[in-house]
């Protein structure tokens, strides 16, 4: 098998772009470190307020000039920046397995994801038309103009560090507004990759910024009276108890995304098969990094007696160990490789800790990723195998906590009211998804479960560019959501015209 | 890209990346093979240059297509398990004398490489939606090139 070269080469030492121009932080410096073989790639300063406060100065005094920039000059610019990311296509997904660990393929299908956002952002000159109506009364005409806002701040996750601030920023720019946009300090690469191609694309200096950082960044950012929203994708704790909370006392306009425990249905008829295949993607891409993985599979014996659930349940958990147990792992460049590694050690041991708990509270070792191969000589520090566990319940802290890491939860429904209820009872509603060939039942949970994105026999529910992301319950903060329709409401304020001439 | 096209997918289960290398790899020696052709038997170069255009026409189609719809084929890796392509991975590379030697061995790695296409093509077709169409074109551009290398051996 082939293994891709490297497109990053040596130790790069990132600087913030602010205002058009690279400058180096006056902070300290952290590693970037490619998990698959621990070797440093890169070193992200940890920048200061006073970087902020320029940042949002540049950007403040860009933003003048850019709103009144025609929208279709505007798409012009993502259309450009859009025809970059193409031609460094192979470069940008590279890069992502080097800084995340995940597979060429699995970066690829971001690159794609992201790259498609720039492409629905690019049909500005539509997506943000007004409405109006002639004679609200007698001689008087009402108006709805869509109208930027000023500066926003993007604070982007380790799991997709190239997509997932592209959910926001081409919306943003392309509304007219200027952008800071704040990478994870873990793996900055490839956002400090798409400020050099906007800036090619021919993006006016101060619209589109990166500052790098940590929680000094992040707070300031939350504080800071120049900027208007901020759009933030992480935790549930920090989404929940620092970002959402603090943007409503500064007022700010906030999109929070957190954590998630997706559940999987699997009913009597559905085809195993190819429920296998998209829940091996659901449970272990990207390592099970990923907000919208399924965690938690309930077979669900809906129309059966116990003899015949233990029955499904025995066939359900043997193909499900099967196809597991076959998957490869090892550094995401090497087309051999199925999986790869957790984004670093620490967050490895976590996860080793949350199977650990499982088994302490009765759950089965079905599948112990504990014990692994890897392709090719790897340290093993950050790598994890597929785990399965088995006779969990809804109760164990398995199930109800978000693990974030190649783990999945075998579990049990007499009925499928049963399967939703144990849904209900989690704390998070990012994602749910059912395996079926029965329209009633897929109906009802549709129109039943309380999850912000459902699938129909759809492993990973990845709301397409022109969809929201939503999401629900401890999953998500705020009104509108990213993508889509929901962040041109989001990006623009909806200012009302009343007209009549004497 | 270094190596034979039998170790390029040998040592390891098939990812979507792997199987697309392959088809690129495949099209470009076969492209390789066509050029050959043409420069030793100059009265069939219409003919062998055909053969090579289509070649590199389903090059840029199946990656482009791969590079445009990879999001939705994110459960590719688990379509292809139990493809073997090394059945497919044999392109000849210097040309023989014998205009009627050379044209066997076209049609024959014609066919493989149609055979290849379809095989990857229906493992794919339920889990994937464009890249199946993508490789059912290549392969019916591969099936048009054994046609014509028939019809010159038939002359």
């Amino acid at each position: 098998m082939v293994v891709l070269s490297e497109p990053i080469q040596g130790i790069r030492d990132l600087e913030n772009y602010i205002d058009g121009f690279w400058e180096p932080s006056e902070g300290p410096l952290l590693d970037i470190v490619n998990p698959a073989n621990l070797q440093t790639i890169g070193r992200v300063p940890l920048s200061t307020p006073a970087e902020l406060d320029r940042a949002v100065d540049a950007a403040t005094a860009a933003f003048d000039d850019w709103r009144r920039t025609p929208p279709l000059a505007r798409a012009r610019c993502l259309l450009r920046l859009r025809d970059l990311m193409e031609q460094h296509f192979e470069e940008l997904s590279r890069i992502q397995t080097q800084e995340h660990g995940k597979t060429i393929d699995e970066s690829r299908g971001e690159t794609r994801r992201g790259i498609e956002m720039v492409e629905v952002a690019a049909g500005i000159p539509s997506l943000m038309m007004g409405k109006n109506l002639e004679d609200i009364a007698s001689g008087i005409d009402e108006f709805l103009i869509r109208q930027p806002l000023g500066v926003f701040a993007i604070i982007g996750p380790y799991n997709f560090p190239f997509m997932v601030p592209l959910w926001f920023a081409p919306f943003a720019v392309a509304t007219g507004n200027c952008i800071i946009v704040k990478p994870s300090s873990e793996d900055p690469l490839s956002q400090v990759r798409i400020a050099e191609l906007a800036e090619e694309a021919g993006i006016p200096n101060g619209v589109w910024n990166i500052v790098h950082g940590g929680r000094d960044v992040v707070g300031a950012m939350l504080d800071h009276p120049g900027i208007q929203g901020i759009c933030f994708v992480g935790s549930t704790p920090v989404a929940k108890d620092v970002i959402y909370p603090r943007c409503g006392a500064t007022g700010k306009r906030v999109i929070a995304q957190g954590g998630a425990k997706n559940y999987a249905l699997v009913m009597p008829d559905a085809d195993l098969p190819h429920t296998i295949a998209a829940c091996m993607t659901s449970f272990y891409g990207n390592a099970g990094q990923r907000c919208l993985a399924n965690a938690n599979l309930v077979v669900v014996g809906e129309g059966m007696n116990e003899t015949e659930l233990e029955a499904r349940y025995a066939e359900v958990a043997e193909a499900f160990v099967a196809a597991a147990r076959g998957i490869t792992i090892g550094y995401g460049l090497d087309e051999a490789v199925q999986m790869g590694p957790l984004r670093d050690p620490g967050k490895k041991q976590n996860v080793v800790r949350h199977i650990e708990g499982a088994l302490a509270e009765g759950a089965t070792l079905l599948l112990d990723g504990r014990e692994f191969t890897t392709i090719g000589d790897l340290p093993p520090d950050a790598f994890l195998g597929p785990t399965v566990l088995g006779d969990v319940t809804p109760e164990m802290a398995v199930a109800r906590e978000e693990v974030f890491g190649p783990v999945a939860a075998l579990m049990r429904a007499r009925d499928m009211d049963e399967a939703i209820a144990m849904i209900h009872g989690n704390p998070f509603g990012n994602a749910a998804s059912i395996f079926t060939n029965n329209g009633r039942w897929a109906r009802k949970f549709r129109y039943v479960v309380q999850c912000g994105n459902i699938g129909i026999n759809i492993g990973i529910v990845a709301p397409m560019a022109f969809f929201p992301f939503s999401g629900m319950k401890d999953s998500f903060f705020g009104v509108l959501h990213g993508q889509g329709e929901d962040v041109i409401r989001f990006f623009t304020e909806s200012k009302v015209v009343i007209e009549r001439w004497f | 890209m270094g190596g034979s096209l039998t170790e390029q997918v040998s040592g390891g289960p098939l990812t979507a990346s792997a199987v697309m290398r392959f088809l690129d790899e495949l099209e470009a020696r076969s492209e390789d093979w066509y050029q050959a052709l043409a420069r030793a038997f100059p009265a069939q170069v219409p003919t062998f240059q055909r053969c090579a255009a289509i070649c590199a026409r389903n090059r840029m189609q199946v990656l482009r297509t791969y590079q445009e719809t990879i999001s939705d084929a994110l459960e590719a890796g688990y379509a292809f398990e139990g493809l073997d392509l090394t059945q497919y991975s044999d392109v000849p590379t210097v040309a023989p004398a014998e205009l009627g030697q050379a044209l066997a061995q076209s049609v024959a790695l014609e066919e493989r490489a149609a055979a290849c296409y379809e095989d990857v093509a229906t493992r794919s077709a339920r889990l994937l939606a464009t890249i199946p169409r993508a490789l059912q074109r290549a392969a019916e551009g591969r099936c048009r090139n054994a046609a014509a290398l028939r019809t010159l051996q038939n002359l």
